[in-house]
């Protein structure tokens, strides 16, 4: 992994760098109506509050804007292990910010979670420069159903399926993926990422049932229907695209659950040389394609390693910031002294109303001596319950320390 | 509550949560592991058992997150369907 001392340009040069976290303009991209999909404002409302994680990839002298007012006991905590906070100025929407603050004399940068149009035109309207690349280009890398034409042009292996864009289409291609041996299958609308915009079907019933969701809706559309191959391995790959380079920041395992939904990392896979120089090789051949393509900034790649052992280098192209590359310098410090690291998260709910300082007393209970670093403490209140969502790192010398400390986190109960 | 309906719809939700107990009426099911992605399961079911269709704005997961508040949403589906 590289050591992330100085990842970006723009920390070497003199500008006057702006943090924001603009998440889920991807769902707003998909116009398909005919999409299942389930609103849960408060789960929305500690979504907002991932923005924590910018702290960790910023400098102490940029600016952190945030919707929330994280818990005071939580920045503490992290400033004593050792964690610089930068100013962190308070805004009420993504889409107002204060632009004539923003600028100090010195070239202002915006660095957004994702580049839209409308940021872009804001900034440029207000002579602030956004880091990353094109929104058209953003737009077209985060698309599941362009990527994966890309991935076809360069000649990766792709999972089985095809573009569906009527009912007699989704029923032929769900018969040949049965027919190939796919016992589960996935449909997929362009944008979304963790789970969203994707949908597992296990069955048949499951197909049926689906099939007659979507001809409540529409009868012409376009939705991709995959094979759900069976995953041995699922990598992610942090590339860096900049100043005509192409850079891979790191390589990491995901664990996901059975809706395809991103549960944490491991920062520290281990996998054959072989295995790792091939895929290496392919996320240097995808990193160039998209630079040659106008691309620049950061990309997040999600690969698997089938049952079968077949690489599939592009399952998806988070052409953002994902939480793994906001981690990056907080890791590559934990990895100067432990052999593993990994990520995680539990969610919870009480009637009582705790705060950061008792969640983490009564996490250290539960890790028994296990060591582990809260990254992300979010918290909301609705209906008279408190909800929680709490991200964390488990690190150490030995492995099975370490995973029997996240079994235990995992288990944590917030009653 | 028509108590039928709500058997129904608690027999829907024990499996796609993989319940062994019977759950009331108004226990508050993201408790027992509801949330916004297994709800897209509940709502496929529920249209398709049901024969309702539901629309964009009722697609909150606050609609769903009782056995009391799903049969109630059904039962008002079923009436405008005639």
């Amino acid at each position: 992994m590289k050591p992330p001392v100085s990842i970006f340009r723009f920390h070497e040069e003199q500008k006057d760098v702006h943090w924001l976290y603009n998440i889920n303009q991807e769902q707003d991209w998909n116009d398909s109506r005919v999409f299942p999909s389930i609103q849960d404002h408060s789960q929305m409302e500690m979504i907002i509050q991932q923005e924590q994680q910018m702290i960790f990839l910023s400098r102490p002298d940029d600016t952190l804007m945030f919707r929330h007012n994280p818990d005071e006991c939580f920045i503490s905590y992290l400033q004593g292990h050792g964690i610089e906070i930068p100013v962190i100025r308070r805004i009420s929407d993504t889409n107002s910010l204060p632009w004539s603050d923003m600028r100090h004399g010195r070239k202002t940068l915006l660095v957004p979670y994702i580049v839209n149009e409308a940021i872009c035109a804001e900034a440029y309207h207000n002579a602030v420069s956004v880091y990353g690349s094109d929104p058209f280009l953003v737009k077209r890398f985060n698309d599941k159903f362009q990527t994966r034409r890309l991935a076809a042009e360069i000649g990766f292996n792709l999972t089985k399926g095809d573009f569906c864009t009527n009912e007699r289409e989704l029923i032929q291609t769900y018969r040949m993926l049965r027919e190939q041996g796919f016992e589960k299958t996935v449909l997929k609308v362009p944008f979304g990422s963790s789970g969203k915009g994707m949908r597992i079907i296990k069955d048949e019933t499951s197909f049926t049932q689906m099939l007659q969701f979507i001809g409540r809706r529409r009868k012409d559309f376009e939705l991709l229907l995959e094979g759900w191959h069976p995953i041995k391995r699922s990598m992610n790959c942090q590339l860096l695209i900049e100043a005509g380079r192409v850079t891979i920041l790191g390589i990491t395992e995901q664990k996901i659950d059975e809706y395809g939904i991103y549960l944490g990392s491991d920062f520290t896979p281990s996998y054959e040389k072989a295995v790792l120089n091939s895929y290496s090789d392919s996320m240097m051949k995808l990193g160039n394609r998209l630079m040659e393509m106008g691309y620049s900034g950061i990309a997040g790649v999600d690969s698997i390693i089938d049952d079968k052992d077949e690489l599939i280098p592009v399952i998806e192209i988070n052409a953002r910031f994902t939480q793994v590359t906001y981690l990056l310098p907080l890791v590559w410090r934990l990895r100067q002294q432990h052999r593993y690291v990994l990520s995680r998260f539990i969610r919870g709910e009480s009637a009582v109303s705790y705060g950061f300082d008792e969640i983490c007393a009564a996490m250290t209970r539960n890790a028994s001596g296990g060591s582990f670093l809260i990254y992300n403490f979010a918290k909301a209140v609705h209906a008279g319950k408190s909800v929680y969502r709490i991200f964390f790192l488990v690190y150490g010398n030995d492995l099975e320390t370490v995973e029997r400390t996240m079994h235990r986190l995992e288990q944590f109960s917030f009653m | 509550m028509d108590m039928k309906l709500a058997e129904n719809i608690t027999a829907i939700v024990g499996r796609l949560l993989r319940l062994s107990e019977a759950v009331d009426p108004d226990t508050d099911l993201a408790l027992l592991g509801l949330d916004s992605m297994s709800a897209v399961g509940l709502v496929v079911e529920l249209e398709a058992v049901f024969d309702i269709a539901f629309e964009d704005d009722e697609l909150l997961l606050k609609h769903f997150d009782t056995i009391r508040k799903i049969a109630a949403k059904v039962e008002q589906k079923r009436a405008l369907a005639g």
